[in-house]
């Protein structure tokens, strides 16, 4: 291939090197523009009696005040529709939205939501998932019976979604088992934290039309969201994307989008609303919290004969995408080894949080942090090297996930090996203190539903149009696929993101699969746009469309290079032509999943006085299928191992009385540069059969290693193991005490 | 009352401007609102973040957390200011060519923070290029993309 | 903010008559900005200091260096001055947050703001520093020591300014150090030690003096008073090292909040106590 596999910066870089690129905070939308604040509930459960807004209405400058009684009385939610945009007789979390205003300037806007009056009677409330289970705890949703939910669903009190699988017999498997080894684990919320605010401007004009412009990873589900909650024809709705500062996951669904939208109404001016750093760590969708139990039997050599787990995922105030996430997460729960017997019971509960939802390879990192720790527990207590266990029970091509669906294209040996291999290649350094840790993990990659359009200009350049809001770079490979079939350079390619009254639907940038989903449409597309360029060129060779390629912006007669057209040419033939212009719009949906494993391996020197953990190495293997650009595949690598070492070693949301206690970027430890070790990053490629040119979904794997790899370097290094993620200094002297005082 | 407003004279980027300007207005607010470059972001407001730092009489500082009377009779260098006319900057092509922005939101304010560092250490070690960023939170990259590209760039120049 | 006249006086004078118990001095503002936006404050007036001159020198004076209270962080971490002989100043200075906020935070912010986490404020209390304090009437001069009250609360009276920092030179046989505890590279401390040791002319291995101090286990930065007397005459050795470290952990008062637990803190001044007092006792040996 020409274009695909080379290294090649971003289509959009130029614009983000030189400050041109424009994000939401800098979109103009004509006119002077106010600011939006969000009234917020300080409390994380409490009933609400009254809600006062004449005061804030009264103050000079302010243009609109709204409250539940601005939105038509629906709840919503994909799986319960349990959530209601603004809170109007109970407030759920600290945070849960009451009302929003619209002020000529920030400050007064500020001024005027400290002058709406809420009274509260606080309730008892519960923020960990395992309590909110107990029969006594405080009921989130007193009506949810009466709620509308998918159907099947097991919902009980706070548990708003039971998912269990059974295969072969468990008991069975214990009962063949040599050991049984029982572990829990518990791993807190983490966040996100993409550098730029949630932020939407949105402006509603006479026509009754509302115009949103959203940082936002998915415009079409953003679109149906805004105009389910106003109750708004989709054709009164467009929603344009900004540049994205960094998702994550934490940009799918709509938080004050609605709420622009509804002040602009009101006000008649444009709005615009930009989350302040704590609103967006407490009110937007973090990752869950899991409490795990992993229960597993093994052979004296290692096999394992059975699993048993159970998964307890704190979904926040609303289901939200908590049911898929637990869902997915029971499938993916056992890893990525070949388990004869399973029984995984996966629980998604409500608490009073904000609702988390699908950050980068959601369920990923807690479930590998429970269940590659306990590997690492076995290999040791079993005597058998981490890396030699993880081998014998790895999961092989027409092995079945636990919900049965077959995998081809698995590659999870080859890319555990090479990891391995790569810490190995250098030998430990001398001294105590230091540990080297391994962990595998595997991501299932769907492909969702999507359309894209490639089109011939007149003068023979290319142009895709999609609604994907790139993140991962997945435009420039869209530009690769592109070029690559239409035997262009990548400089002849433009790609277009456009807005939802405009582009194809396409997918979300999520789950890994935007390249996928989108690739695969780009790809059928090009290949159409190639068919009809092939017969517009055929007439004027005179000669049979098949036998025609496309290569250097020329069209020839294989075998016959001299016999050629240019794609210019072509593209203003086509005007004269029958057949009239180039333009292709293909879609896909339901791709075949496809497994993509990490293996990751860390050496560390942890200072046994203070608790420190120096990163000495980090080695990160992937197995990404045709790796399309493989500057942005190692960009993605990088950067996920990064997110993952700061769940690992440093973030956590916590909470005191419901509310979120480091909701600021102090408190809130993400790694800087000085945190953040090389990583060295090693590609497996073999062509997926179901992806597109055989690229394989990259995203989500690299975040997820990386807690189970720390958790079990550190025990290498020190003999402590720690349970309960982040894997803090202070907990690493704790155990550390704990340990000498045990020996004594 | 109201803040009263006060009369500054403030060169960015080459060139002098004079505005009134509340006293309260942060010199991020001034550069974003009064003059227009939107290059550079707001990431927190609290000085944790390093997406609003811009050079201030030779000096890296958070705008967010500087009032722009502060900067009155001072030199203040942005991201709009980098390239010379179509020409970028050393930093910029390198941190196109290495990978080293991706969302592109820290972008701008992690090359302020390369200037300022290669301005007064023109051949930094991996350590010192470290160092030079650590003020400046990246969520994409991993920082390895972004260090590397400071460190090619003090090759360039 | 609420509303507020901004002054930038051009002199001393003119700074000290702008000082009335509703303005606030200003100088690198990296706390007083964020104080004012949440209205922490009710200063009707703030008073940018940075436009006096000299105000940010750092001299050599008759018997040890004077810091100009506006010295950035990023100036004094640089300094040969200090360097050469305050070495856990320097640490200090160099590890305050980031870049961006050494070039904007000043000694005298660092001080004034009264943090009971501040980095500067162990090594200058273990080094018998004095902050130079000014009114409309003239200076007067508060050890290091006595100028903290309890969390953002000075000894500086109504009017008052701080204007400078004299720190006595280094007698023979002395030497500093710094150590602290992050949770990430780009922290406040969770505890900070510095730690001052002169030695016996006659017998090296023994102290004559020793001063150590604690930031961020107690409401204001503190003197571990047990464990300089526990050093205080005695021969330096690990037993010592050791005892001295678990003097300093009785003399802390930590407390529980959303960085560390007050156990993790005492454990923590008794581990850096001890590596200060070693680094410190290599420095006046010489050796490092």
């Amino acid at each position: 291939m020409r274009v695909v596999g080379q290294e090649l910066p971003r289509v959009e870089i130029l614009e983000k090197v030189t400050g041109q690129s424009v994000f939401g905070a800098d979109v103009l939308p004509g006119g002077r523009v106010l600011a939006g604040k969000m009234v917020l509930s300080p409390h994380p459960h409490a009933r609400i009696t009254a809600i006062r807004t004449e005061r804030a209405e009264r103050l000079p400058g302010v243009k609109a005040v709204v409250t539940a009684a601005d939105l038509p009385a629906i709840r919503y939610g994909r799986f319960v529709r349990d959530e209601a945009y603004f809170a109007t007789t109970k407030a759920r979390y600290a945070g849960d939205r009451i009302a929003a205003v619209a002020a000529v300037d920030e400050e007064t806007a500020e001024e005027a939501a400290r002058l709406i009056e809420v009274d509260y009677e606080v309730l008892p409330s519960v923020t960990s998932g395992l309590e909110a289970m107990a029969p006594d705890a405080p009921l989130l949703h007193e009506d949810y019976a009466d709620y509308w939910a998918q159907p099947d669903l097991d919902r009980r009190g706070n548990v708003c979604g039971h998912k269990q699988i059974v295969r072969g017999d468990v008991e069975r498997g214990f009962a063949e088992a040599d050991r049984i080894f029982e572990h829990r684990f518990h791993v807190p919320m983490v966040h996100q934290t993409y550098i730029e605010p949630h932020t939407a401007t949105a402006r509603f004009d006479a026509s009754g039309k509302a115009t949103v412009w959203a940082s936002s990873l998915a415009l079409f589900p953003l679109r149906a969201a805004i105009a389910q909650i106003l109750r708004m024809p989709m054709t009164k709705v467009r929603v344009i994307p900004t540049e994205i500062g960094g998702g994550f996951g934490g940009k799918l669904s709509p938080t004050v989008e609605p709420a622009a939208v509804v002040l602009a109404r009101k006000a008649r001016r444009p709005v615009r609303i930009v989350m302040s750093r704590s609103e967006d760590f407490q009110t937007t969708n973090p990752r869950h919290p899991f409490h795990l139990r992993y229960k597993t039997g093994v052979k004296h050599d290692g096999t394992i004969t059975a699993r048993e787990i159970e998964v307890v995922l704190g979904t926040g105030f609303s289901a939200g995408s908590g049911v898929m996430i637990s869902q997915g997460a029971a499938v993916r729960a056992p890893g990525p080894y070949r388990v004869p017997n399973l029984k995984i019971d996966s629980y998604c509960v409500y608490t009073n949080t904000s609702t988390c939802g699908a950050y980068r390879g959601p369920a990923g990192p807690q479930l590998a942090f429970a269940s590659e720790s306990q590997m690492d527990i076995i290999a040791r207590e079993l005597g058998i090297d981490p890396v030699e266990l993880r081998l014998r029970n790895a999961m092989v091509d027409g092995d079945e996930t636990p919900a049965g669906a077959r995998l081809e294209d698995v590659h999870a040996k080859e890319t555990l090996l090479k990891a391995a291999e790569a810490m190995n290649a250098v030998p430990r350094p001398p001294g105590n203190n230091v540990g080297r840790g391994v962990a595998m993990a595997h991501w299932l990659v769907g492909g969702m539903a999507s359309s894209a359009g490639v089109k011939l200009n007149e003068d023979g350049t290319v142009a895709i149009l999609t609604g994907l809001v790139d993140l991962s770079g997945a435009s420039t490979s869209l530009a690769q696929i592109a070029a690559e079939v239409l035997g262009v350079s990548l400089d002849d390619v433009h790609v277009r993101t456009a807005d939802t009254d405009f582009a194809p639907h396409s997918t979300l940038s999520a789950g890994s699969q935007a390249l996928k989903s989108m690739g695969g449409a780009v790809l059928l597309a090009a290949r159409e746009a190639k068919r009809q360029i092939q017969q517009v060129a055929a007439d004027k060779l005179e000669a049979d469309p098949g036998d025609l390629e496309l290569d250097g912006n020329t069209v020839f007669v294989k075998g016959s290079p001299e016999r050629a057209v240019t794609l210019r040419e072509v593209g203003q033939m086509a005007l004269e032509h029958a057949r009239g212009p180039i333009v292709s719009t293909q879609s896909v949906s339901q791709l075949t999943p496809h497994p993509a494993i990490a293996a990751h391996a860390a050496e560390v020197e942890v200072d046994p006085e203070t608790g420190r953990v120096r990163i000495l190495r980090y080695v990160a293997a992937q197995d990404v299928g045709t790796a399309v650009n493989p500057l942005s595949v190692r960009g993605q690598i990088e950067g996920g191992v990064m997110q993952g070492l700061g769940q690992a070693l440093s973030e956590a949301c916590t909470f005191t009385d419901g509310k979120m206690d480091n909701a600021n970027l102090l408190d809130y430890k993400i790694f800087s540069a000085l945190d953040a070790p090389p990583v060295e990053v090693h590609l497996v490629q073999h062509p997926c059969a179901s992806g597109p040119l055989g690229a394989k979904g990259v995203g989500e794997p690299p975040i997820i290693p990386p807690p189970a790899v720390m958790a079990n370097a550190v025990y290498d290094a020190v003999g402590v193991r720690i349970h309960d993620l982040p894997i803090t200094p202070e907990k690493i002297v704790k155990a550390l005490k704990a340990k000498r005082a045990a020996q004594r | 009352m109201e803040t009263p407003r006060i009369r500054i004279t403030v060169t960015v980027n080459g060139e002098a401007v004079s505005e009134d300007v509340p006293g309260d207005r942060s010199l991020l607010d001034f550069l974003r609102d009064d003059l227009g470059l939107t290059g550079t972001k707001e990431g927190c407001g609290e000085g944790e973040c390093g997406a609003c730092s811009v050079i201030v009489g030779g000096r890296l500082v958070d705008a967010c957390l500087i009032f722009a009377a502060e900067a009155d009779g001072r030199n203040v260098e942005t991201v709009e200011g980098l390239a010379d006319g179509e020409v970028l900057h050393p930093l910029q092509r390198a941190f196109a060519a290495a990978g080293a922005a991706q969302c592109g939101y820290c972008t701008p304010g992690m090359l302020m923070a390369g200037k300022a560092l290669l301005d007064r250490n023109p051949s930094p070690t991996r350590e010192e290029a470290a160092h030079g960023i650590a003020g400046n939170l990246c969520r994409c990259t991993g920082y390895g993309t972004i260090i590397q590209a400071v460190m090619e760039a003090a090759k360039e120049s | 903010m609420r509303p507020f006249h901004y002054r930038a006086p051009r002199s001393l004078d003119e700074a000290l008559a702008l000082l009335t118990p509703r303005a606030v001095p200003l100088a690198g503002g990296t706390d007083l900005f964020l104080k004012m936006e949440r209205r922490q404050t009710q200063a009707d007036t703030v008073v940018d200091l940075k436009r006096i001159p000299e105000l940010d020198r750092i001299e050599a004076v008759d018997g040890g260096v004077r810091i100009g209270a506006l010295a950035l962080m990023d100036s004094l971490g640089a300094s040969s001055l200090i360097a050469g002989q305050y070495e856990a100043l320097t640490r200090s200075a160099r590890v305050v947050g980031s870049i961006q906020t050494r070039n904007r935070a000043t000694l005298g912010g660092n001080l004034a703001n009264a943090s009971p986490a501040a980095d500067t404020a162990p090594p200058l209390m273990a080094l018998g520093a004095s902050a130079e304090v000014a009114d409309a009437g003239g200076t007067r001069q508060v050890p290091v020591d006595r100028l903290f009250l309890g969390p953002g609360r000075t000894a500086l009276r109504d009017g008052e300014l701080l204007t400078a920092i004299l720190v006595p030179a280094l007698p023979a046989r002395a030497g500093s150090s710094f150590h602290r505890c992050v949770r990430t590279a780009m922290d406040i401390a969770l505890v900070n030690c510095a730690a001052f040791i002169r030695l016996d002319e006659d017998h090296p291995d023994t102290v004559a003096e020793a001063r150590i101090a604690l930031g961020a286990v107690a409401p204001t930065p503190l003197r571990a008073a047990s464990a300089e007397t526990r050093l205080a005459g005695a021969r330096l050795d690990e037993d010592v090292v050791e005892a001295a470290g678990e003097c300093a952990a009785s003399d802390a008062r930590p407390i529980d909040d959303v960085r560390a637990s007050a156990d993790y803190r005492r454990e923590m001044v008794r581990v850096l106590t001890r590596r200060a007092i070693r680094s410190a006792f290599r420095r006046a040996r010489g050796e490092a």
